[in-house]
């Protein structure tokens, strides 16, 4: 009977064992973009337009930079004046992304006739891409009481799928608050799980 | 003599054939309309009551046809949105001082919008992450909200904010497989069924 009881706990330990690791092993496309900009890792630029200076983002932008450069070996952004770059390039405007909408990020292919506009569905799924266009939406944020730590999860969110990442509510989900969960959250930094999903795809 | 002229009308009329072919390519790839999304952050909604409480207008509410494409920008600047009516079949909460009543016909904004690929031939239709846009002549409960970017109702919280119920729209549901939108329609489904199965007719 002893030995019964014994055999069920240890199986479902394992059990318990192998489900939990898997969810926190998922790098699948879902999380992690099989996409990627094209530059590499320690040569990422971002360029910060006036706009983000006119309405006070200055500082949430550089935390996301700061925060996602130290969190991974393989990234490094340094900014650059190239408004026309290969990088990551960020806007901010008022009500211009649609009612609940606070921030997006649009991937683009530098082709032989100008910027060509990729498919976020086909990013995920390989389709690298020369520049990342992220928008903060002032006005959305504004009426939802954004306070500083939702701009800089919101922000840093937004950095995060410009460097492949993927939404961590997506199943398989990853539980509790992240710079890659979405919408309203106080979060100033990345988490471990957010960290350790940017080291899968950058490395250590 | 006669042979060069000969020669000379014959490859004019082949290189007016291939600009033409080119002419008529280029046009034809041109009027294609390419579907791509940007990923985001937005609202995020846990259950249909939270939802509720964050927007102005709930109403069972069937599209037309007409719709009026608006952008500001060109190409990769480019942002927009698009206006069209829909009449009010029911009103399930109001949270405004204004009076709708049912059959009144008002003017809504969608989060997505058409451009111009520039020298590329065709045209960009932009969503936004889950967002399909809505179909013609198909019947949804909405969550309306008033937005200053519009000057209009605005369908809110992307695809929290619109559910088909008469099956008409396959992309709707295709997008939202797997994700907690998937939950809410189910839960909005569930709590106005009686509402909706007056205007449903399943396509």
């Amino acid at each position: 009977m002893r030995k019964k009881s014994f055999k069920v706990i240890l199986v479902s330990f394992l059990l318990l064992l192998i489900s939990t690791s898997y969810v926190f092993a998922d790098y699948s496309s879902v999380h992690v973009y099989l996409g990627t900009i094209r530059t590499s890792g320690n040569d990422l630029e971002y360029y910060k337009d006036s706009s983000i200076a006119s309405y006070g983002y200055t500082s949430h932008v550089d935390n996301a930079v700061s925060q996602w450069s130290s969190a991974s070996g393989g990234v490094d952004i340094t900014s650059t004046n190239d408004e026309d770059c290969e990088c990551i390039a960020v806007y901010a405007g008022r009500y211009i992304l649609g009612s609940g909408t606070y921030a997006s990020t649009g991937y683009y292919d530098n082709g032989f006739f100008g910027w060509n506009h990729l498919d976020a569905d086909d990013v995920h799924e390989g389709d690298n891409f020369d520049r990342a266009r992220i928008r903060i939406d002032d006005g959305n944020m504004d009426d939802a009481g954004f306070t500083a730590p939702n701009a800089n999860k919101t922000i840093g969110h937004e950095f995060g799928h410009a460097l492949g990442l993927g939404h961590f509510e997506d199943s398989p989900s990853h539980s509790g608050d992240h710079w890659m969960k979405s919408g309203q959250i106080s979060l100033s930094a990345p988490t471990s799980t957010d960290k350790d999903h940017l080291k899968n795809k950058w490395g250590n | 003599m006669l042979q060069t002229s000969k020669k000379g009308t014959a490859i004019s009329l082949l290189l007016l054939f291939i600009i033409m072919s080119l002419v008529t390519m280029y046009l034809i790839f041109d009027s294609k309309v390419y579907t791509v999304t940007n990923s985001a952050d937005y609202a995020v909604y846990d259950d249909i009551d939270s939802l509720s409480r964050s927007v102005d207008l709930v109403v069972i509410a069937e599209t037309g046809k007409d719709k009026v494409n608006k952008v500001f920008g060109e190409g990769i600047d480019a942002s927009g949105y698009t206006l069209r009516n829909i009449k009010i079949l029911k009103v399930l909460i109001n949270n405004t001082n204004d009076d709708f009543t049912n059959k009144d016909s008002i003017e809504i904004s969608e989060p997505y919008y058409i451009v111009d690929r520039g020298v590329l031939p065709g045209k960009d239709k932009v969503l936004m992450e889950n967002y399909t846009e809505l179909q013609d002549n198909s019947k949804y409960v909405m969550y309306l909200k008033w937005y200053k970017g519009s000057d209009s109702y605005a369908i809110h919280a992307l695809a929290q904010g619109k559910y088909n119920i008469d099956g008409s729209d396959i992309d709707e549901d295709k997008k939202i497989k797997n994700s907690h939108v998937e939950l809410l329609k189910e839960s909005v489904l569930k709590k106005y069924n009686s509402e909706i199965s007056k205007y449903r007719d399943i396509k």
